[in-house]
C-alpha cells in the first residue's frame, strides 16, 4: 500500500474493534490473535427489527454512556480522574501492551515502526515541531510544540515560514536553533529518497520532497519553499504536524556517520545526509541499546530515557532538566511496564502495582463500577478517525460494481445501519456516531454539519422506498432484485440487468480479533436482509489478508477483485486536517475500493492545494453524502487510572487520542 | 535397542520434515511475505518487489522451503524482522524462562502427585480417596487460565499474598529463580492441573502393583509397610510417569502460552503469541518445528526410558 495521509486502525486488541497501533497498518498482533481471544443491537430504547421505524438520533448526546464535554472538546465516556493536588517527586507507573512497545527511537520512524509505543516515546524524549492534540481536540497544542506558532504562508501559499520558540535546549544544554530543524529536514529527505518506507508519514510527492529549497535565515526561523501552492490548513496539519511525527535533531551532535566519528557539517549534501541517516537509522533501530546509547540522551523533550529493558521493552523515563517547554514534569520517574494483555495489566492496576492502564477492552467495562470503588477511574473518548466497510467499486459479482455505483443504493444501505443501536449493543455505549470521514467527536474546526446530522439516518422504510422508486422489487427477508432495468427515471441504473440481486460479500476480521467489527457487521447484514431483502454474506479474513488482498490498489491482488464487496478491516486514524487525499481519490494508497468521483476528486484537490484552510469541510460533507464507505461508529479508546495520580483534564483527554503527555501528570498529595 | 532407536530416529526425521513442510506452506498461504510488516503499509510496489527479491520471497514456495530447510539443518532458524533479531537468539533468550516455569511446575506436580497417588491406592475407597479423586476431577476439567484467574483473584487481589503478575524483576532466568514469590502463582497454576492427571495415573498404576505377587511376598517377608511402598511399590508404579514426563518435554521449551499470558511472564509461549499477530513467521515456523521435534524426541525418550526401567519391555 502506498501513499495516503491517514494511518490505519487495524485490528482489535483482545476483541476490541479496531483500535490498534496508531500509525500503522496494524496487525492482528495483540489481538488475542488466533490462540486466545488469547474477545445488535438494542436501539436507543427499541429493538432493531425490520418493522421498526426508529430513526437514529443525530447528536452525540444521544449516546447514553458518553457525555458531551464541550469544554474538553470531546464526548467523554466515564469519569476523568480528579485533578488533585500535586506532590513533588515520586514514581508513576504506566502500562503498555506487548506488540505496542517502542521499536525505534530516532525521530524519523519508518512505517513498520510507527506504532503507538514508538510515537509516544518519541514525543516524550523529543519535542515535536507541532505537537498535538490539545486535550482530545485534533488541533496543535503550541504549549507543547517547538514551533512558536503556525507556519506563515506567503508567495501565494508556496512559501511557509516556521518560527521556533526561543530558549529551547538539547539534553546536554546545547541551544536548539533553526539549523536543527533544517538538519532534521535534510536527513529526512535522505531517508525517503533512499526508500519511501523509511518515514511512516511519507506520501510520495509530498513533504519533504515537495520542498525545493529550505533555508534558516535566523536562529529561530526556517523557510520552506515548495514546488507548488499548498492549502495552509493542509500544510500545517498534514505536512508539518502530522500527529507528532515531525521533530528537530541536534545538528551539532548527531552529524556523524559512525560512533565517535568526526562531525560532518556538509549535511545539506545528499550524499553526506545519506551517510548520517544510515548511521542514525541503524542506531535508532537497535532496541538493545535504547537505554544506553548516548545519542538518545540528547533529546529536547520533557523526559530523557534512563533505562530500557530489551527483553520486554519496558523502560524508565526521568525528567529532562534542560526541557524548555511547559508544563515541566513534577514527578521523578515514569516506569513504563509491558504487559502481555489487558487481563494482566488490569490485574496489576487492581493490585496497586500499576497506576495508569492504557487501552482497556470494552469487555472489561462491566468492571468499571467495582474499579471505581477501588479508586480506579475508567474513562475514554472517540479517536480522531473513522471506521467502516470500504466499498469495492470494481466487484463484478452479481454486477455489484454497477449496483453500488448507484448512489441511491449506497444511501439505501446506509439507511439500514442503526449507529445508536450499534453503539449501545456492541460498544456498550463507548463509541460515538460517525456518518462520514469526520466523526461527531472529538470536536474539530473541520467538522461539517453532517458529522452530527446524518444524511441517511436509520430508517428501513426509507431504504425500501428508495429501492422501490428505482425499479427494484423489494422482498423483505427474501431477495431484492431489479425489476426495471434501464437508465431512466424509476429504473435501476446503468449496467444492471433485470433480475440482478443486491447481494455481496462483507469481509471482516475474525470475531476473536475484532469483536465489535464482527458484531456490527452482523447487525447490518441482518437488518439489510430482514428489512430490504439485501443479501450480505459475511466472510472472515485476517487483517493482513484484508489489507493486502482485498485492495484494488495492489496489482498482485487482482485475482481477488470479484471476491469482496465490502472490506471492514477497521478504519483510519487521520491527521488534524481530515482530507481524504490518498484515501478516496484515484491511485491513493488507501483507496482500497477504487472509489473515483470527479466531484470528490476536485474537492480533495482544493483541500490540499486550494487557498481556503477550511476547504476540507466541503470535502468531508460531500463524502458523507457520497458514501465511499459504509461508516460505522467511532469506538472509544478506554483507559483506567488510579486515584494516586492526578493532573489537568487535557492530560487525560489527550490519552483518548492514544497520545501520552506524562508531563501533565502528577502523584497526588496524600492526606 | 540401538536398532530400535535408529529406526525411530529415521521415522522422526520424516515426521519433522512433514511438519515443517505443512507449516511452511500454510503460513505462506496466509501471508506470502512479511514485506509489509517490515517496510510498512505504505511501501511502494517497487520497494516491495525489491525487498522480496532480496530476501527470496519472490521465488516459488517449494524453492523457499528448500532454502529454509537447508538453513535449518545448519541451525539457522531465520530472522525476525519485527524484533530485529535472529530467531535463534530469541529462542535462546526466552526458552530458559519457559523451561524454568514448566520444569518447576513439572517437578512440583511429580513431588505431589506420586505420593498422593500411592496414598490413594493404599487407602482406596476411603473418604480421603474419594475426596482427592473429586478434587482431581475438578482440577483436571478446569482450564488452566481459569484456575489461574481464581488464584489471582483470591491469593493476589483479595488477600494480597502474592503479586497478580510477574514483574520486570523476572525478565531473566536468574530473576525467575531468585523471586519465588512472584513465580508461585504461575507455577502452582501449571502444577495443579498436572497433579490432577498425574495422581490419577499414579493411583491406577499403584493399584496394579499392589495386586502383584512381589508385594505380597515383601509383606510376607516381614518388611515394614513403609519399606514395601518405598522399595517395591514406588519404583514399579512409577513406570507410567516416565511416559508422562516424556510427553511433557515439549512444554518445557514450547512454553505454556495461557499461563505466560495471564501472569505476564515473558516466555517462549508469549513470543509465539506475539509472532502470531505480527505474522512473524520465521518465529512461527521455528516454534512449530521445535515443538514437533521435542514431541517426537520426547516420545522416543519416554519409550527408551520405560524400556530401560522395565526389563520386561522389549523395543523392536
Amino acid at each position: 500500500m502506498s501513499s495516503g495521509r491517514p494511518r490505519v486502525w487495524g485490528a482489535a486488541v483482545l476483541g476490541r474493534a479496531a483500535h490498534f497501533g496508531r500509525r500503522r497498518l496494524a496487525t492482528a498482533a495483540l489481538v488475542a490473535g488466533a490462540s486466545l481471544a488469547i474477545a445488535a443491537c438494542g436501539s436507543s430504547g427499541s429493538s432493531s427489527s425490520a418493522s421498526s421505524s426508529a430513526k437514529s438520533t443525530t447528536s452525540a448526546s444521544a449516546n447514553n454512556a458518553n457525555q458531551t464535554e464541550a469544554a474538553l472538546g470531546t464526548v467523554l465516556y466515564g469519569q476523568l480522574p480528579p485533578q488533585g493536588t500535586p506532590q513533588s517527586g515520586g514514581t508513576i507507573t504506566q502500562g503498555q501492551l506487548t506488540g505496542q512497545t517502542p521499536t525505534y527511537i530516532m525521530p524519523i520512524a519508518p512505517g513498520a515502526n510507527t506504532s503507538t509505543g514508538t510515537v509516544s516515546l518519541l514525543s516524550e524524549i523529543y519535542m515535536p515541531l507541532y505537537a498535538g492534540p490539545t486535550g482530545a481536540r485534533p488541533v496543535v497544542d503550541y504549549a507543547l510544540s517547538a514551533a512558536a506558532g503556525p507556519p506563515v504562508p506567503s508567495d501565494g501559499d508556496k512559501t511557509y515560514t516556521v518560527t521556533l520558540k526561543s530558549g529551547l535546549k538539547w539534553g546536554n544544554g546545547t541551544p536548539v536553533t533553526s539549523k536543527d530543524l533544517l538538519f532534521w529536514y535534510y536527513i529526512l529527505r535522505a531517508a525517503v529518497t533512499e526508500s519511501p518506507a523509511n518515514w511512516g508519514q511519507y506520501v510520495p510527492g509530498e513533504f519533504p520532497l515537495n520542498v525545493v529549497k529550505a533555508t534558516a535565515p535566523t536562529p529561530t526561523t526556517v523557510v520552506f519553499h515548495l514546488n507548488k501552492a499548498y492549502n495552509p490548513g493542509f500544510f500545517l496539519n498534514n505536512q508539518l504536524a502530522d500527529t507528532n511525527n515531525t521533530y528537530l535533531m541536534p545538528s551539532t551532535l548527531w552529524n556523524i556517520d559512525k560512533t565517535g566519528g568526526p562531525h560532518l557539517n556538509d549535511w545539506t549534501n545528499p550524499a553526506v545526509a545519506k551517510k548520517i541517516y544510515d548511521y542514525l537509522n541503524k542506531q535508532g533501530s537497535t532496541v538493545a541499546t535504547f537505554g544506553t546509547n548516548p545519542l538518545w540522551k540528547d533529546g529536547n523533550g520533557p523526559f530523557t530515557i534512563k533505562s530500557f529493558n530489551p527483553t520486554n521493552s519496558s523502560y524508565v523515563l526521568v525528567p529532562n532538566p534542560n526541557y524548555g517547554g511547559s508544563p515541566k514534569p513534577v514527578f521523578s520517574q515514569l516506569d513504563v511496564n509491558t504487559y502481555t494483555g489487558f487481563t494482566s495489566e488490569l490485574n496489576a492496576l487492581r493490585a496497586g502495582s500499576l497506576d495508569i492502564m492504557v487501552g482497556l477492552d470494552p469487555s472489561q467495562l462491566a468492571e468499571a463500577p467495582a474499579l471505581k470503588q477501588q479508586g480506579i477511574y475508567v474513562f475514554g473518548g472517540p479517536g480522531w478517525g473513522w471506521f467502516g466497510g470500504i466499498i469495492n467499486f470494481k466487484d463484478k459479482t452479481n454486477d455489484f460494481d454497477n449496483v453500488i455505483a448507484q448512489q441511491y443504493v449506497r444511501a439505501a444501505i446506509d439507511h439500514l445501519i442503526d449507529q445508536p443501536a450499534i453503539i449501545k449493543g456492541v460498544y456498550k455505549g463507548a463509541a460515538v456516531t460517525a456518518y462520514g470521514p469526520v466523526p461527531s467527536a472529538p470536536l474539530s474546526p473541520y467538522a461539517p454539519p453532517d458529522a452530527t446530522n446524518p444524511p441517511y439516518p436509520f430508517d428501513p422504510a426509507a431504504a425500501v422506498a428508495l429501492l422501490k422508486s428505482h425499479g427494484w422489487k423489494v422482498v423483505p427477508g427474501g431477495q431484492t432484485t431489479c425489476q426495471k432495468p434501464g437508465t431512466g427515471p424509476g429504473e435501476c441504473g446503468a449496467g444492471i440487468p433485470a433480475g440482478t440481486p443486491i447481494s455481496f460479500v462483507w469481509a471482516n476480521q475474525p470475531e476473536s480479533v475484532s469483536t465489535t467489527g464482527a458484531l456490527e457487521s452482523e447487525a447490518v447484514a441482518s437488518e439489510a436482509k430482514q428489512a430490504a431483502g439485501i443479501t450480505i454474506t459475511l466472510q472472515t479474513k485476517t487483517f493482513n489478508f484484508l489489507t493486502s488482498n482485498y485492495n484494488d490498489q495492489n496489482p498482485a491482488a487482482a485475482k481477488y477483485t470479484n471476491d469482496w464487496g465490502v472490506n471492514n478491516y477497521g478504519g483510519l486514524f487521520m491527521d488534524y486536517y481530515p482530507t481524504m487525499d490518498g484515501v478516496f481519490n484515484p491511485g491513493g494508497g488507501f483507496n482500497l475500493g477504487d472509489y473515483n468521483d470527479p466531484i470528490a476528486n476536485k474537492l480533495i484537490d482544493t483541500s490540499v492545494f486550494g487557498g481556503d484552510p477550511k476547504a476540507v469541510i466541503a470535502e468531508a460533507s460531500y463524502l458523507t453524502k457520497s458514501l465511499p464507505v459504509f461508516f460505522m461508529p467511532d469506538g472509544d479508546y478506554l483507559l483506567a487510572v488510579s486515584n494516586k495520580v492526578g493532573g489537568p483534564p487535557e492530560g487525560w483527554t489527550a490519552m483518548t487520542q492514544q497520545q501520552w503527555f506524562p508531563q501533565y501528570w502528577w502523584l497526588n498529595k496524600q492526606g | 535397542m540401538i536398532g530400535y532407536i535408529v529406526r525411530r530416529l529415521a521415522v522422526a526425521v520424516v515426521v519433522m520434515f512433514g511438519i515443517s513442510l505443512v507449516t511452511f506452506l500454510l503460513l505462506h498461504l496466509l501471508s506470502p511475505s512479511p514485506v509489509y510488516s517490515v517496510l510498512g503499509a505504505k511501501a511502494q510496489p517497487a520497494a516491495v518487489r525489491a525487498w522480496n527479491r532480496q530476501h527470496g520471497y519472490d521465488r516459488p514456495e517449494l524453492a523457499q522451503f528448500i532454502t529454509y530447510l537447508g538453513n535449518l539443518i545448519h541451525g539457522n532458524f531465520g530472522y525476525s524482522y519485527k524484533l530485529d533479531q535472529s530467531v535463534t537468539a530469541l529462542f535462546k533468550e526466552n526458552a530458559p524462562r519457559s523451561a524454568y516455569l514448566s520444569g518447576a511446575a513439572l517437578v512440583l506436580s511429580l513431588l505431589i502427585a506420586m505420593p498422593l497417588g500411592i496414598a490413594q491406592a493404599v487407602k482406596r475407597n476411603s473418604i480421603g480417596d474419594y475426596t482427592v479423586t473429586t478434587m482431581n476431577f475438578v482440577l483436571y476439567s478446569m482450564p488452566s487460565f481459569f484456575l489461574g484467574l481464581i488464584l489471582i483473584q483470591f491469593l493476589a487481589l483479595d488477600w494480597g499474598i502474592f503479586p497478580p503478575v510477574v514483574s520486570d524483576q523476572v525478565t531473566t532466568l536468574w530473576g525467575a529463580i531468585t523471586h519465588p514469590l512472584q513465580m508461585t502463582l504461575p507455577i502452582v497454576t501449571l502444577a495443579a492441573i498436572n497433579v490432577a492427571s498425574f495422581s490419577r495415573y499414579m493411583r491406577s498404576s499403584a493399584l496394579d502393583a499392589l495386586a502383584q505377587d512381589y508385594i505380597r511376598l515383601a509383606r510376607a517377608k516381614g518388611l515394614s509397610e513403609r519399606a514395601v511402598l518405598m522399595r517395591h511399590l514406588l519404583r514399579n508404579a512409577s513406570l507410567p510417569m516416565i511416559t508422562l514426563v516424556g510427553l511433557s518435554i515439549p512444554n518445557l521449551v514450547a512454553g505454556n502460552l495461557l499461563t505466560e499470558y495471564l501472569f505476564n511472564y515473558p516466555g517462549i509461549g508469549m513470543l509465539f503469541f506475539t509472532a502470531l499477530g505480527n505474522l512473524d513467521y520465521n518465529i512461527l515456523l521455528a516454534y512449530t518445528i521445535a515443538t514437533g521435534i521435542l514431541t517426537v524426541l520426547g516420545n522416543l525418550l519416554a519409550d527408551v526410558a520405560v524400556a530401560a526401567a522395565d526389563p520386561r519391555i522389549r523395543l523392536g
